[in-house]
């Protein structure tokens, strides 16, 4: 069976673009790792620890100075930009800890905005399982701005928006850290709910014990290390 | 790929921002397109004015100040030329008719001009309501004039309304004038006018009526005039048989004692001023856009930095380079074309707006009008704008993501 991700020899540098032979340590070091088909999987850490530069790797963002990343038999390390791009589009979803919506468009514009990058016109398909996704997320209306939403329900409306084109990999940084614990928790239970479905998988960076504790595997970063992988109690 | 529901959500949400820029591109091309316009307009207007006025005769002088005081009845000092150059002209088988011009006159501030009934048909192309000036106790009233067909009045010296008590001192009593016709509106300052016949106004100033004063014609008004009464006159229109006898008589009555010149001859010299007009104000509207145009590229560089996160979480998404490059043309692209079109109809509209000032100061018929000359100056700015746009957009399609991140 194909693992769902495979990290080898992965080694990110910041630093003077002048001076590749930097001594500075490495902002991320990972010799081995690897994610099961499926997982549902966390990784934390103190701040500065690389966990945003880790998911930055693995979405394709950030190329690194060295190593492969492998998603699914995809070896996106040695993609060109614009291939990474249409990776991205296809497979993986992003939630942030800000949301990140716009707040001049409505639920529903904000859950169909990755399919413009593609479309002139929103396929009624993809509409109407926009509808579906934000009624599944507790939005009763998909044509409330974003800005009028609380900061949970705009999470919410992030996590359909990171559903809609079904990627197989949902990734997600922080995403309740910028939340109270009842919208924390809502967002838990849906991120949760959404991981239960058949080939979906789910790599979390967070902070929040509530999340971590419900979680399959955890892994600890420090210092862009990343520790032996644990299950959860 | 449509950038268009995305650059909408960001001129919304920058609306005070994008309308300044809007308003700032707008003004710009208003100039631009307001010069052109009004320039074009004047052109148009004085020419049209001139129209009737085939050739001007009259002493050695100013040509300008001839054309001023004959077509446009501004007041001007001219001398005046021989009367019995009238006769002569008249007697010409080059001219179909040559009506004397006499001013000096007014009632409340409108010019009294004197002439022949023969003018006043061709000058209204015989389209009086009413009927022409038969005696000099009668007058034709110009479009605008504010007496009506019946209305009697008496002429004042000069030019100017006068205050009552003025006017009193300054009439000419027992002189009383009526109205039997009003000219159609011919765009020119002549509707502002009262046409009288030229004996009348000889007659108020005691010179000699053009007519032998003990013969059959001595009360009569127009043309044939008798050379042995007529006093001097500033000006003479001549309506020549044909094109080709019109320039014969213009190097005829170019003498030591007169000169004749089409009014278009003086046009072309007063536009060829007006041109260099427009094209130093063509330069620094030019100037004015290009720094618009600069300003504005600076401040979506500036806005730019306010799209990054925003930019980056597209990116995440998976949004290619090329749609981030369509959203940040397209934003750019937007505000100089909307700033273009509400310029071009604001500069249409401050033209109409002086032209109409114009008109009501002059008389001159002068209508602004959108042409391929300022439709071509917004399409200018347009299309420096969109090139311009290019800028922050392929800076932006350059920008590595990680950039775009505010870490």
């Amino acid at each position: 069976m194909t693992p769902l991700l495979q990290v080898r020899d992965l080694t990110v540098r910041f630093g003077d673009r002048a001076s590749p032979q930097s001594q500075l340590p490495p902002a991320l070091a990972i010799s081995d790792w690897q994610l099961e088909a499926g997982a549902v999987a966390a990784v934390r850490g103190p701040s500065g620890a690389g966990k945003s530069t880790l998911l930055n790797v693995l979405s394709g963002l950030l190329p690194p100075q060295q190593g492969t990343v492998n998603w699914l038999g995809t070896e996106i390390t040695q993609l060109k930009e614009g291939e990474r791009d249409r990776w991205r589009r296809k497979n993986i979803g992003f939630i942030f800890q800000d949301f990140h919506l716009i707040p001049e468009l409505s639920a529903l514009e904000n859950v169909l905005q990755p399919v413009r990058f593609d479309h002139w016109r929103c396929p009624p398909e993809l509409r109407r399982r926009a509808r579906d996704l934000l009624a599944q997320c507790s939005i009763p209306r998909a044509h409330q701005l974003a800005n009028s939403l609380s900061r949970g329900q705009q999470q919410r409306v992030a996590v359909a928006r990171a559903l809609l084109k079904n990627p197989p990999i949902l990734l997600a940084d922080e995403p309740t850290a910028s939340l109270d614990r009842a919208s924390a928790d809502a967002v838990i239970k849906l991120l949760l709910d959404v991981a239960q479905r058949p080939e979906q998988s789910l790599l979390v960076v967070s902070h929040d014990e509530v999340l971590l504790q419900q979680l399959s595997q955890v892994c600890e970063l420090v210092e862009g290390r990343l520790l032996e992988g644990q299950a959860a109690s | 790929m449509n950038p268009f529901v995305l650059i909408l959500a960001i001129l919304r949400r920058h609306r005070l921002i994008t309308l300044l820029f809007v308003a700032i591109v707008a003004l710009s091309v208003a100039l631009g397109v307001g010069v052109l316009s009004q320039e074009k307009a004047l052109r148009q207007g004085s020419t049209t004015a001139a129209d009737k006025f085939d050739i001007i005769v009259g002493a050695p002088g100013s040509h300008t100040d001839l054309l001023l005081s004959s077509v446009y009845l501004q007041p001007k000092q001219v001398e005046l030329v021989d009367g019995k150059l009238l006769a002569e002209i008249a007697a010409n088988p080059d001219v179909q008719f040559v009506a004397p011009l006499a001013f000096g006159d007014n009632y409340a501030g409108q010019p009294i001009v004197g002439s022949t009934p023969e003018f006043v048909t061709y000058l209204s192309d015989d389209q009086l309501t009413g009927r022409v000036f038969e005696r000099m106790t009668e007058a034709v009233a110009g479009a605008n004039a504010s007496l009506e067909i019946g209305d009697t009045f008496e002429p004042s010296h000069g030019h100017g309304e006068l205050t009552e008590e003025a006017a009193e001192e300054a009439g000419h009593e027992d002189f009383e004038i009526e109205i039997v016709g009003r000219m159609p509106v011919t765009g020119t300052p002549w509707d502002s006018a009262i046409i009288s016949s030229v004996e009348s106004v000889w007659d108020i100033h005691d010179l000699p009526m053009g007519h032998d004063p003990s013969g059959p014609r001595a009360e009569a008004v127009g043309a044939p005039f008798d050379a042995a009464f007529l006093p001097g006159i500033p000006a003479a229109i001549i309506k020549p048989t044909s094109f080709g006898a019109a320039y014969s008589l213009r190097s005829e009555y170019r003498t030591a004692a007169t000169t004749a010149f089409f009014p278009a001859e003086v046009l072309l010299q007063l536009y060829g001023l007006m041109g260099d007009v427009r094209v130093i104000m063509s330069f620094l509207t030019l100037a004015t856009q290009i720094l618009v145009l600069l300003g504005i590229l600076a401040g979506i560089l500036a806005l730019m930095q306010l799209f990054r996160q925003q930019f980056f979480v597209l990116r995440a998404m998976g949004a290619p380079r090329l749609y981030l490059l369509a959203v940040m043309w397209g934003y750019s692209a937007a505000l100089v074309l909307v700033g273009s079109a509400v310029g071009l109809v604001l500069g249409w509209g401050i033209s109409a707006g002086l032209a109409s000032w114009v008109t009501e100061k002059t008389g001159i018929a002068i209508a602004a009008q959108l042409g391929i000359a300022e439709l071509t100056s917004a399409a200018k700015v347009v299309l420096a704008g969109w090139l311009l746009a290019l800028v922050p957009a392929g800076l932006l399609y350059r920008q590595p993501i990680l950039e775009q991140h505010q870490r």
